[in-house]
């Protein structure tokens, strides 16, 4: 590969004690965010075991719930807990967005997803073994229980962070990215159990408001713009329409890749109006992907 | 913004209140989508603008209860209209200006750069094209019934399974 992509000078920086973490609540299940920044160590249950300084108080016990798991397409192992890392990436994306001047926390998680993607690109092994970032990732979540409604959600904040890597001057980040996004929709899929043995489905149609309640009753992912791509008081651009579009190709391609059952519930009428749709129904006669019509929506 | 996307349809969708006599029911507004119920006593209109699509979809059905339903899409029409004796009484805007044979529905929004064009030109439209299903005109739902049968029955788009 070209160069060196993604530099990471010191990762063990991240655990140097310079880490803040704006907003953890200092009653969270982590203690003080700043205790244990100069180290310990984490047996394979997580569980933290201070350093001697530390342990002249043993009382505190940080149990950061890792949950190792094998994501299907590379083998690769990513020791973190999955959910947790999520809604980190997610609530990163967010705060990268709200406070760009500020962006501390946003910054050191796109480092990390910047490394998954170089490892992936190199073909090497992912994990997430810094105790810091580990601690940090399980520190965000903390912050963000309750505000992620969906696995959608963090898939879309996923392409923002990917759109990123992407400025970061990395000289094969666009390969990387695909890597990236691979591993966080299966991060997705695991963290919603469909990787579990239960059968994948999706729905495609037209409408959301179509869509959402019949992949609702078969318990099924439906594609979900993330509102934050909508500009305010006026419609997308051809720009950003062609981005939402192949945003939204890019999902339905992946969920075909991976062998999802599709269910179409089809068009409202005898006209499609909606561009996404069509879209849809594009891929699904290039690909001869089978579908399964959903009749009742 | 959610709240002026609101105010924005009351103000063009007014007529429908101070002409028509019908209720608002319900208004649902978004970042991505504005849905909106108009309830008279024998039409349901269903205002449906997800943005990302630039175009809204509005719903006019011929009530049986008090209820608006969402009508089913064309999969589920196919088999409805196999049974020689079911009657559609609820239809798309696009589809009852086709049957009117006026202009393409999405040519109309091709220039459309805001949320509020494309809402006035919806109740433009309306006005233009769709009086009759607005005041539930009995022979109007039951002629475009049968020209939709036909259309529904001919159709080519059917799942790839």
């Amino acid at each position: 590969m070209a160069g060196n992509p993604i530099l990471f000078s010191d990762p063990q920086g991240l655990d140097a004690g310079s880490a803040q973490f704006p907003n953890l609540p200092q009653n969270s299940d982590f203690g003080n965010p700043n205790e244990h920044n100069s180290g310990g160590t984490y047996n394979a249950d997580g569980i933290c075991s201070p350093t001697t300084s530390e342990s002249q108080t043993p009382t505190e016990e940080v149990v950061i719930k890792p949950t190792p798991f094998v994501v299907p397409t590379n083998n690769a192992t990513i020791d973190i807990p999955r959910d947790d890392a999520y809604r980190a990436f997610a609530k990163a994306w967010d705060r990268f967005n709200k406070d760009k001047a500020n962006s501390s926390f946003s910054t050191m998680i796109l480092q990390e997803l910047s490394r998954f993607a170089y490892e992936n690109a190199n073909n090497l092994q992912i994990t997430v073994s810094n105790i810091t970032t580990r601690l940090y990732l399980s520190r965000a979540a903390t912050n963000i229980k309750g505000e992620i409604v969906n696995n959608n959600e963090i898939r879309d904040a996923s392409y923002g962070i990917l759109a990123d890597l992407l400025t970061m001057g990395a000289g094969n980040a666009p390969k990387a990215a695909d890597k990236v996004l691979d591993i966080v929709e299966n991060l997705a899929d695991v963290a919603e159990g469909v990787g579990k043995g239960e059968e994948k489905t999706i729905v495609i149609g037209e409408g959301m408001y179509r869509v959402k309640p019949a992949a609702k009753s078969v318990g099924a992912k439906w594609y979900q713009a993330w509102s934050k791509n909508f500009p305010s008081g006026r419609l997308m651009t051809e720009v950003e329409l062609n981005a939402a579009k192949a945003r939204n190709a890019r999902w339905l391609k992946s969920k075909i890749k991976k062998g999802y059952k599709i269910y179409d519930i089809g068009p409202k009428g005898t006209n499609i109006t909606s561009p996404f749709y069509e879209l849809e129904r594009n891929i699904i006669e290039e690909t001869g992907y089978p579908t399964t019509p959903l009749l009742g929506y | 913004m959610t709240t002026i996307n609101s105010d924005i349809l009351k103000k063009y969708f007014n007529f429908l209140l101070s002409i028509f006599n019908f209720k608002l029911k319900e208004i649902k507004s978004y970042d991505y989508a504005l849905y909106t119920k108009f309830l008279s006593s024998s039409v349901g209109i269903y205002f449906i603008y997800e943005f990302r699509d630039s175009i809204p979809q509005i719903q006019f059905t011929k009530l049986v209860s008090d209820e608006l339903e969402q009508r089913p899409g064309l999969y589920t029409l196919k088999e409805c209209y196999k049974e020689e004796n079911f009657k559609l009484q609820s239809f798309y805007l696009d589809e009852i200006i086709q049957f009117k044979k006026g202009k393409e529905y999405n040519s109309c929004f091709k220039d459309v750069k805001t949320i509020e064009d494309a809402i006035k030109i919806s109740a433009e439209l309306i006005e233009q094209y769709a009086k009759d299903f607005v005041i539930g005109d009995k022979k109007s739902y039951d002629k475009m019934n049968v020209w939709f049968r036909n259309y529904v029955m001919l159709s080519s788009t059917t799942a790839k399974c």
